[in-house]
């Protein structure tokens, strides 16, 4: 049976040596993967920074842990050192209140630009009771470093049909070439991780499950994985099985929609449609099993909710028989199409210095040649028992991607018939009940179609969770593909956005709402 | 010469209405979905028993709605899109429906003008509205005529040099298979004009939202819409009078035009489900070196024949 | 990639053509037909517990005091069919199905039709030798019709009386049902005889609202304890 992934490595550190020990790890080969704060209390404010490994396999979980003062919360910035702590130190300078010093971009990510005209200024300090949302017109437009240069700017959202999702994409162009390009979040606000606190371990499985409708298994099933951390329980073997198959059914969904929908952005809209209808059999075979298409709720703590019988997986054998017929040909009909291929070749290169840099996950960081993923860095579920690999190209462009994208589709299914033979005979034993939570921390990574999804929770032995913290694959790659808009031409950026996959709503899950309060500084909560 | 060809732009409105459903239908059938329904189930009659006319009710659609001007555009922004229906209205003139039209010796080159007249009205039009979205397409328009322009007026001069004539009526006949080259250019040419899959660059919705019409609605949203299923019907049948065209008279002449307007627009069809987008600068590339070397092909071929054989 | 090859590709795209369309004719509105449908309760079980409410995790339960009847209501609208409120029930009176009897009751002809057979959960359907699916199309033409009818949510409701405390007279916030089961439940673990002794004294401690234990210092003497 396949081995729990490996458990957080925590070291103290202090605030002030920060600088130090993470250019200390990165020269040691870690990639910095999130960094978070969480208001502790009496120690004052805790800042997590998460490191993994890459080329050890299993590869090592690392945290370097500091706090700083509740009162006066500075912390010097290391986003001079790795430009993959940008996001993450934003992320705390909005939500938390954290000074970053020397941070290069301190702008609001997802707060709106003018948030200090909205909101703060207008009223004096200490007067909690008027704090209002000011919507009136501000008097002046909001700082924006896009604006101030003197191109014609071309704004992508926040509601554009290149992107599914509402976010704001400003590019300032010169005739077709993008000079510069920034991104605004903040669309899809949500406020997951805080609701996650106040409510018990089973409601925040479904809560989880909401964050992404394309990767909700591998969202709960990755809090799960954190909760058995935790608990410190066995899952058993037909659970992992299963679990694993619905990975790899929603990856086959996610990936053929991902390369249908490069064909819409690309004009082919045919393709997008049979695409929908050949992810239908998945969705079918998926609802199934679960009973739901989308939203499957079926992983809980310690297993599964609902047997997989052997008369599902004859269903299911079918219509993955179906699949095998019908996946090739549609890829066979893209990739004969001169003109969807030339639409990609040699647009949107991204080199293996800039995907490490910016710290790339998932089918972006394979299309450039390196070898990340989860399912293998360190393994979860049952893919240290099935017989898969790790898929790459070379060519770095966004028909890289693609094609990693196309090839994942045919090793899931590999995966996913392997996975059906052994649930047919596995014992029938589907669920480890979690009967007791000890106080704790548990961490967690896996692979969903995107990328490298992590959890981090911990308990305090009542029946919600102490905090939530969760990254997303989109977070990194998102960089990255702001950085690959840049010098492109305006042509070209829907096929590298395509070709990124964004999810914006799994990026955009985070706000503090208190009551209608606001908490802007001070890290109060 | 009679004064039959004044019913043209009602036959070009009419016909254009019925081919730019057989467009949408043949697409949505590749595409493994259903269209427009020809055929409703008594049960859901509720408003008719067809869609066939569905480009017609989106038209209408549009002129029952309000128009909203942008602050910026100038005058011309009414103006462009009245000013490419009547050039729409004109082109049809000339172009022989099952024989009739406005038979003028010139009315080939009169035709070129006409139908780049239309073009440049919409791109004044787009321009002068003040979006962005519409400047970026206004220009790629610009390069997709320029760069089209050569293999169409090329490709048709061939058959003018065959038939030594430059009147349309006269140059009719099953040129398909006396000039090959010349209908492989004029067809590449019309997909430009039309705006069909591989060359609707200026309106790619995925780039910019639609390109030269972003800030047009309303009723002059609906004169665009007119002037374009127009212009569907004005390419297809030049096309199926140039190439496809058997001479014949009465009923019979009907049935030879029709089919051959139809036997086109399936193939416009199906180029249209079958190809993505090209990319301006690939576009623009592609133009240059196939339509371009094949319409000096049938320019060539064309004297050959006349003038050696 | 070869050019045969590539002809070959662009042909069974085009071949599509003739094909039937795989989309389904646009009716009165689709249900994916292994859903695991709404939630049903069981009135005859329900005690009112409230154990359902703590546990939904989209708000679409809710529990409602008032004039001496609790209201246990399920908005079907706002559900996630998440099946928690079944696998938490401590009578086994939830379930999801397809086509609740409150459909069947408001939808007159469309959903009457649907046998009880048919209308098993999606986790045991296929396990029936026959999946008719006839009996889900009319399904999903009852919630449309539903939702037509009522113009707003598709609610069950069950209405159970409140205890009376027996000492001042108001309402508890438990059921009368809830409480009988309780009693009903301790006592079966226990032999007849000392069911009997104790019976009288819990029914009495049962009965009684907080402040009047305290008042009257009410207290369960008999506690089963001490005849284990």
């Amino acid at each position: 049976m396949s081995k729990r992934q490996a458990a957080l490595d925590v070291t103290e550190i202090k605030a002030d040596e920060v600088g130090t020990e993470v250019s200390k790890l990165l020269n040691q080969g870690a990639r910095m993967m999130y960094a978070s704060g969480v208001d502790a209390g009496v120690p004052g404010i805790r800042i997590d920074y998460y490191f993994t490994f890459d080329e050890e396999i299993p590869s090592r979980n690392l945290v370097l842990r500091t706090y700083v003062n509740r009162k006066r919360p500075i912390i010097e910035s290391v986003t001079p050192i790795t430009t993959q702590a940008d996001w993450a130190e934003r992320e705390m300078i909005e939500f938390l209140g954290v000074q970053v010093k020397n941070h290069p971009d301190p702008r609001h990510l997802w707060l709106p630009l003018n948030w200090e005209d909205m909101y703060s200024s207008t009223h004096p300090k200490g007067d909690t009771e008027s704090e209002r949302i000011n919507t009136s017109p501000t008097a002046h437009p909001p700082h924006d470093n896009i604006f101030s240069k003197h191109l014609s700017v071309v704004p992508y959202g926040p509601y554009h049909p290149a992107l599914i999702e509402s976010n704001y994409l400003k590019m300032s162009v010169e005739d077709e070439v993008v000079r510069d390009a920034d991104l605004k979040l903040g669309f899809n606000h949500r406020s997951v991780i805080k609701l996650m606190e106040r409510r018990d371990y089973y409601k925040d499985l479904f809560l989880a499950e909401r964050i992404c409708g394309f990767c909700n298994v591998s969202h709960s099933m990755t809090f799960a994985q954190a909760v058995e951390q935790i608990a410190d329980i066995t899952v058993p073997k037909k659970a992992l099985y299963t679990r694993t198959l619905l990975g790899e059914m929603e990856r086959m969904k996610s990936h053929i929609l991902a390369i249908g929908l490069m064909g819409d952005l690309t004009g082919f809209r045919t393709m997008l449609m049979h695409a929908i209808r050949i992810r239908e059999e998945i969705l079918d075979s998926l609802e199934i099993m679960s009973g739901q298409r989308i939203s499957h709720g079926i992983i809980t703590h310690g297993g599964i909710r609902n047997d997989v019988t052997p008369v599902h997986i004859d269903v299911i054998k079918s219509k993955l028989k179906n699949l095998k017929k019908s996946v090739p040909e549609y890829f066979d009909q893209l990739l004969a199409n001169d003109v969807f291929t030339g639409r990609l070749h040699k647009t949107g290169v991204l080199t293996v210095d800039v995907a490490k840099k910016f710290g790339a996950v998932g089918p972006i960081a394979r299309g450039s040649g390196i070898r990340v993923d989860i399912r293998k860095n360190s393994p979860y579920a049952a893919y240290e028992d099935v017989d898969w690999d790790v898929i790459t190209e070379n060519d770095r462009d966004c028909f890289a991607r693609v094609k990693v994208r196309m090839r994942e589709v045919l090793m899931s299914l590999h995966i996913c018939e392997q996975c059906c033979d052994v649930i047919r005979s596995a014992p029938s034993e589907l669920i480890t009940p979690v009967n007791e939570l000890p106080c704790g921390e548990g961490f967690s990574r896996t692979e969903p179609p995107r990328g490298e999804l992590l959890y981090h929770v911990a308990s305090n032995g009542t029946n919600t969770p102490e905090f939530v913290r969760l990254r997303v694959p989109t977070y990194p790659n998102v960089r990255v593909m702001i950085d690959l808009i840049k010098g492109s031409e305006i042509g070209d950026v829907p096929v590298i956005i395509g070709s990124v996959d964004p999810c914006f709503s799994c990026a955009d899950r985070v706000t503090v709402v208190n009551q209608g309060k606001v908490t802007v500084s001070g890290g109060r909560r | 010469m009679t004064l039959l060809f004044l019913i043209n732009p009602l036959i070009a409105f009419c016909i254009g209405i019925l081919l730019s459903f057989l467009l949408r239908k043949l697409n949505a059938r590749i595409q493994s979905r259903r269209g427009p329904v020809v055929r409703i189930p008594p049960a859901w009659r509720d408003i008719n028993r067809t869609k066939i006319l569905q480009p017609l009710y989106d038209i209408l659609k549009l002129f029952s709605k309000n128009t909203f001007i942008p602050e910026k555009a100038s005058p011309l922004f009414i103006i462009a899109p009245v000013m490419a229906l009547l050039c729409a209205i004109l082109a049809s003139f000339f172009v022989p429906v099952a024989g009739i039209s406005f038979d003028y010796t010139f009315g080939l080159v009169v035709l070129f003008y006409l139908l780049m007249g239309e073009i440049l009205c919409v791109i004044v039009g787009g321009i002068t509205s003040g979006s962005l979205f519409a400047v970026i397409g206004g220009v790629r328009e610009i390069e997709l005529l320029l760069t089209n322009e050569i293999p169409f007026i090329l490709g048709t001069f061939a058959l003018a040099i065959s038939y030594n004539t430059l009147s349309i009526n006269e140059m009719m006949g099953f040129n398909l298979i006396s000039n090959p080259f010349a209908a492989v250019v004029v067809f590449l040419s019309i997909l430009v004009k039309l705006h069909i899959k591989p060359f609707d660059i200026s309106d790619a919705e995925s780039e910019i939202v639609s390109g030269l019409t972003t800030e047009y609605s309303g009723k002059l949203l609906g004169i665009l819409e007119v002037t374009k299923v127009m212009m569907i019907f004005v390419l297809v049948a030049l096309f199926a009078d140039l190439f496809l065209w058997v001479p014949s008279s009465g009923l019979m002449a009907w049935l030879v035009f029709f089919s051959g307007v139809g036997f086109t627009s399936v193939l416009i069809a199906l180029v249209h489900s079958l190809f993505g987008r090209f990319k301006i600068d690939q576009a623009t590339w592609w133009l240059l070196r196939v339509p371009l070397v094949l319409s000096v092909f049938a320019v060539v071929w064309a004297s050959m024949w006349r003038y050696v054989l | 990639m070869r050019f045969t090859e590539k002809i070959k590709a662009y042909s069974t795209l085009a071949v599509n053509l003739f094909h039937k369309p795989v989309t389904v004719r646009e009716s009165f509105g689709f249900i994916a037909y292994l859903s695991r449908g709404l939630p049903r309760r069981d009135d005859e079980r329900c005690t009112g517990c409230g154990a359902c409410n703590e546990r939904c995790s989209s708000g679409a339960t809710s529990i409602t005091d008032h004039d001496g009847m609790r209201t246990v209501s399920i908005d079907s609208l706002r559900c996630i069919f998440c099946a928690r409120c079944a696998d938490i029930c401590p009578e086994g009176a939830l379930d999801l199905y397809f086509g609740t009897v409150h459909h069947q009751k408001d939808m007159g002809g469309a959903a009457g039709t649907i046998k009880p057979a048919d209308t098993s959960m999606s986790r045991q359907c296929l396990h029936d030798d026959d999946l008719d699916l006839s009996a889900s199309v009319q399904y999903a033409k009852a919630i449309s019709l539903a939702h037509k009818l009522e113009e707003k949510s598709v609610t069950v409701d069950t209405l159970l009386p409140l205890q009376k405390c027996r000492f001042c007279g108001e309402y508890m916030p438990a059921t009368e049902k809830f409480l009988q089961v309780m009693a009903e439940r301790m006592l079966s673990h226990l032999k007849p005889e000392t069911a009997e002794v104790v019976r009288k004294d819990l029914e009495l401690y049962l009965t009684a609202c907080i402040s009047c234990r305290q008042k009257y210092s009410v207290k369960w003497n008999t506690h089963p304890r001490k005849f284990i």
